[in-house]
């Protein structure tokens, strides 16, 4: 594949990944921008990894932890969760994402995150997920079947949550 | 809502969601990446990078290398990193840009913004055609293409950018220029081609008002008033941007907004002299296109331009189509 293709193929989808975690759409797209530009700088390589979408993601999301720990000392950073809880608050009309859904997804703890990036977002199957993230394949699985628990708890209407409790 | 329910919600994000930068912009950040790595940091790196970014410009002013050691000689010690990086992307992205000839017609529109600042007013321009070298101007008054009977020569305006028509103004009265750039469209080609060098030179030569100045923060107006009066060659663009990396003094905002509200990166260089106590040169946070100039006053009044469209055409009086790509400046 070459990188053209491979950009226009999964630019999307890391972009959404990467807003999960940062949600900020102006800093997750430099974010992934970069990533992007560092893949094709090395893309003799990237192009061999397992899953190259995932590179993109991990290598920008390492560029956003590194952006927060030089500004940290600026200023204090908002949480993602509270980010897009305040977008639901606001109705986020300028927005086509859906809020709620942006925010139970930035709430999630950081490895089931993860593996909802890779497994939902970027369509990995389980042992490339695994391989991506450095775990087994029934822990991908664990904590895939972990986050949509809790994933299907934060979205589901109160009313439905008091009927089936 | 089942389990299948919240994957398909999931995913429905991800459909709702697009990035619209270009594969040739990444690229072209990639480019800069790979120069980081290869050449040492510190001395020669930006000549390297300049070289990185060299593209083919045919039929643009003939650009010569030159090492003359102008102006104050002051090393770029003071320089911030990360200033650096971001002229830097903004380079890579202007080497990118579109080839121009200097007949080449490009259709141009700005706006000024004028806060708390006597004597201005905030209002659209009227859009002029002019070519990028710019010794034919026209624009359109009581219906009618006009040209311009004193072509602008090497200043635009006093504000630099395209002739100062007001849009309220359709006789063609401010057909006068005040001072533009310092350096002639076709002295462009002589400029220094290292960014270092480019950097004192321009630092060296007065202000477009023709008074004198600490050199960063002549070398800063210098390098606003020529990427705000003349639509450039790509190659030169990035030289000036790799230049601007290197003055002392600037700082970068990556959460800036130009006059119109666009998000942008702002360029920024403190300016205790004259009227003006801060001059800024903004680009857009995607694509890092020129969007216009912002200037703050003593008395904290802002005075700022931007560039509503700027377009090749190919001829006065034909108007830019819909997505059209720019020249050196924003669509």
């Amino acid at each position: 594949m070459d990188f053209a293709e491979f950009y226009r193929e999964s630019r999307d989808a890391c972009l959404c990944s990467v807003l999960v975690s940062v949600g900020d759409r102006d800093v997750a797209q430099d974010l992934v921008d970069e990533a992007f530009a560092r893949a094709w700088a090395s893309w003799w390589s990237v192009s061999r990894h397992p899953a190259p979408a995932a590179w993109v993601v991990r290598t920008a999301l390492n560029a956003s932890i590194s952006r927060w720990r030089r500004r940290r000392r600026e200023v204090s950073l908002p949480d993602p969760g509270q980010v897009w809880d305040l977008a639901a608050g606001n109705g986020a009309a300028d927005s086509p994402l859906d809020p709620r859904i942006m925010a139970a997804l930035a709430r999630l703890p950081a490895r089931q995150r993860q593996v909802v990036t890779l497994r939902l977002l970027l369509d990995l199957d389980t042992s490339r997920t695994a391989e991506a993230l450095g775990i087994s394949p029934s822990a991908v699985k664990a904590h895939l079947a972990r986050a949509i628990t809790v994933l299907r708890s934060d979205l589901m209407p109160e009313r439905e949550q008091e009927n089936s409790s | 809502m089942n389990d299948d329910e919240v994957i398909t919600a999931v995913r429905e994000q991800r459909d709702k969601i697009h990035s619209h930068t270009p594969v040739e912009q990444i690229i072209s950040r990639g480019r800069v990446v790979r120069t980081r790595r290869r050449v040492p940091r510190m001395a020669g790196a930006l000549t390297a990078a300049a070289a990185a970014l060299a593209v083919t410009v045919p039929g643009a002013p003939g650009h010569q290398h030159s090492s003359r050691p102008a102006g104050p000689g002051a090393a770029s010690q003071g320089a911030d990193g990360a200033v650096r990086e971001v002229a830097y992307q903004v380079a890579a992205a202007a080497a990118a840009g579109p080839q121009i000839r200097p007949g080449q017609w490009v259709y141009w529109q700005e706006k000024i913004a004028a806060i708390r600042q006597p004597g201005y007013s905030s209002e659209d321009l009227l859009p002029v055609w002019m070519t990028a070298s710019p010794t034919r101007v026209a624009y359109v008054s009581h219906g009618k293409l006009v040209f311009m009977r004193t072509p602008p020569g090497e200043g635009s305006s006093e504000f630099g950018g395209p002739p100062f028509i007001p849009a309220g103004d359709q006789r063609g009265a401010a057909e006068g220029f005040g001072v533009g750039a310092k350096v002639k469209y076709a002295g462009l080609g002589q400029l220094p081609r290292d960014p270092r060098a480019l950097y004192r030179y321009l630092g060296a030569l007065r202000y477009p008002s023709g008074e004198p100045g600490p050199p960063p923060r002549r070398a800063f107006v210098n390098i606003e008033s020529l990427l705000s009066t003349y639509v450039m060659p790509p190659r030169l663009t990035a030289e000036l941007f790799l230049a601007l990396g290197d003055v002392p003094g600037v700082s970068v905002d990556r959460h800036a907004a130009d006059a119109l509200g666009r998000p942008a990166i702002a360029f920024t260089i403190s300016f205790w002299g004259g009227p003006w106590a801060r001059l800024g040169i903004l680009v857009s946070r995607q694509g890092y296109q020129l969007l216009g100039t912002e200037k703050i006053g003593l008395d904290h009044g802002i005075y700022e331009t931007a560039i509503l469209r700027r377009a090749l055409v190919s001829g006065p009086g034909v108007l830019p189509q819909a997505g059209q790509q720019p020249g050196s400046g924003t669509g």
